[in-house]
C-alpha cells in the first residue's frame, strides 16, 4: 500500500501514503460508478469526485517523492488539494442547487468524516517537519489550529445562539458546523504530531485532547503549555533518547 | 439480503474496532509493531473473505442490494486493503508501521458500515 523502496523505510509519511491510497481508490470508484451510471444526475459533483481521486493519486505520487527527497512536488500539490478542499465544500454550502448529489469533498468532506480536509493539513504539516530549519513549525502549527479551534467554536456557538435562541436561521451552523468539524479533527492530528514532536507525557497528551471538546479549552492548553515549556521550539525536532515506557 | 450477511459485517465491524484498540495500545506501549498484531489482521481477513464469499453467493442467488456495483466494489476492496497494507510494511516493525495497519482496519471497518448501509 505504501511502497517506498528507495526513501526512508518508516516515517509519517508511511500513514499518509496509505490514506492516500484508500482515498484514491474510494473516490476514484465512487465516481466511476456514478458517472458510468448516472452522470445526467449531478455531472458537475460527480466529475468533481472524479478529480479528487485524481488529486489523491497525484498526491499519493508526491509524498512518496517528497520521502524520497524531492518535495517541489508535494509542496505545491498539497496546497491545490487543500485550496480544492475548501472551495467545494463551501461551494457545496452557498450553493447547494449547484450540488443534486455530494461530492467527495462536499462540506469539506463530511460525508468521509472530514478526513478529506485533514489530510492536506497532515501532508503539509509533515513536508514541514522534514525541512530541519523549521522544526519550529510544528509548535507554530499547533498554536495556529489551537487558536482556530476556539474562533470555529465561537461561529459554531453564534450560529446556534441565531437558530435556537433569536430563530434567525440555521445558515450559520450550517457553515461553521463543518469547519469546526475539520478544524476539531486538524487539532487532533496537530496534537498527535506536537505530542511526539515535544515528547509530552500521556496524561499531558490526554489532557491537550480532551481541550478539545469544551468551547474555547484549546487556548487555555496552549496558554498552559507554553507557560510550562511544554512547546519548546529550540531542539524539539532533534532526536532524542527514547525513554522505555513502564 | 439475507441477515447472515449483516451478522457477519457486525463481527467484522467489532472485530475492527477491537484490533484498532491493540494497535493503539501497542504504539504506547511498545513504539514497535508487535508480530501477533500481523496474526489478529490475518483473523480479520479470514473474516473479510468469509463475508465476501456469502455475499457473492447472495448476490448469485438473486438477491439485489441498492447498488449492485458498489455492494461488489465493498466486498473486493474490504478483501484487497489488509494483505496490501501488510506487505506494505513487510520489513518494517516501527511504529509507523503499526499507523499503515491502522488506516487498513479502519478502512475495512468503514467499508463494512458503508455495505450494510447499501443492502
Amino acid at each position: 500500500m505504501t511502497g517506498t523502496p528507495s526513501g526512508p523505510r518508516s516515517g509519517g509519511h508511511q500513514v499518509l501514503l496509505a490514506l492516500y491510497a484508500l482515498f484514491a481508490v474510494a473516490a476514484g470508484a465512487r465516481s466511476a460508478v456514478q458517472l458510468a451510471t448516472r452522470a445526467d444526475e449531478a455531472p458537475l459533483a460527480y466529475s468533481l469526485s472524479l478529480a479528487a481521486a485524481a488529486t489523491y493519486a497525484l498526491g499519493w505520487l508526491a509524498i512518496r517523492r517528497a520521502a524520497d527527497g524531492s518535495p517541489t512536488l508535494a509542496s505545491v500539490l498539497l496546497w491545490v488539494e487543500l485550496g480544492g478542499v475548501v472551495t467545494v465544500g463551501t461551494l457545496s454550502l452557498v450553493e447547494e442547487d449547484w450540488f443534486p448529489d455530494a461530492t467527495v469533498w462536499s462540506g469539506y468532506g463530511i460525508g468521509y468524516g472530514f478526513v478529506p480536509a485533514v489530510l492536506p493539513v497532515a501532508g503539509l504539516l509533515w513536508l514541514r517537519a522534514q525541512d530541519p530549519e523549521r522544526s519550529a513549525g510544528a509548535v507554530t502549527a499547533f498554536r495556529i489550529v489551537a487558536t482556530a479551534e476556539a474562533f470555529s467554536w465561537a461561529g459554531l456557538l453564534a450560529g446556534m445562539f441565531a437558530k435556537y435562541v433569536v430563530d434567525a436561521g440555521e445558515q450559520g451552523v450550517q457553515v461553521f458546523g463543518p469547519i469546526h468539524g475539520t478544524v476539531f479533527l486538524a487539532y487532533l492530528v496537530v496534537t498527535l504530531l506536537t505530542w511526539h514532536q515535544q515528547r509530552w507525557s500521556l496524561p499531558v497528551a490526554f489532557v491537550a485532547l480532551a481541550a478539545s471538546v469544551p468551547p474555547f479549552c484549546t487556548l487555555l492548553f496552549e496558554l498552559w503549555a507554553d507557560r510550562t515549556g511544554r512547546l519548546a521550539t529550540q531542539g524539539a525536532s532533534m532526536p532524542k533518547t527514547a525513554e522505555p515506557r513502564a | 439480503m439475507p441477515s447472515a450477511l449483516d451478522q457477519i459485517s457486525w463481527v467484522v465491524i467489532g472485530y475492527s474496532a477491537l484490533v484498532l484498540l491493540v494497535a493503539a495500545y501497542a504504539a504506547w506501549r511498545w513504539r514497535a509493531r508487535p508480530p501477533w498484531l500481523a496474526s489478529m489482521c490475518w483473523m480479520l481477513e479470514v473474516l473479510a473473505g468469509i463475508r465476501a464469499l456469502a455475499g457473492l453467493a447472495a448476490l448469485s442467488g438473486g438477491d439485489r442490494p441498492d447498488s449492485t456495483a458498489t455492494h461488489v466494489g465493498y466486498l473486493l476492496v474490504s478483501v484487497l486493503v489488509i494483505p496490501l497494507a501488510l506487505s506494505s510494511v513487510r520489513d518494517d516493525e516501527g511504529p509507523w508501521s503499526i499507523g499503515v495497519i491502522a488506516v487498513a482496519v479502519a478502512g475495512v471497518g468503514v467499508v463494512s458500515v458503508r455495505m450494510m448501509m447499501t443492502l
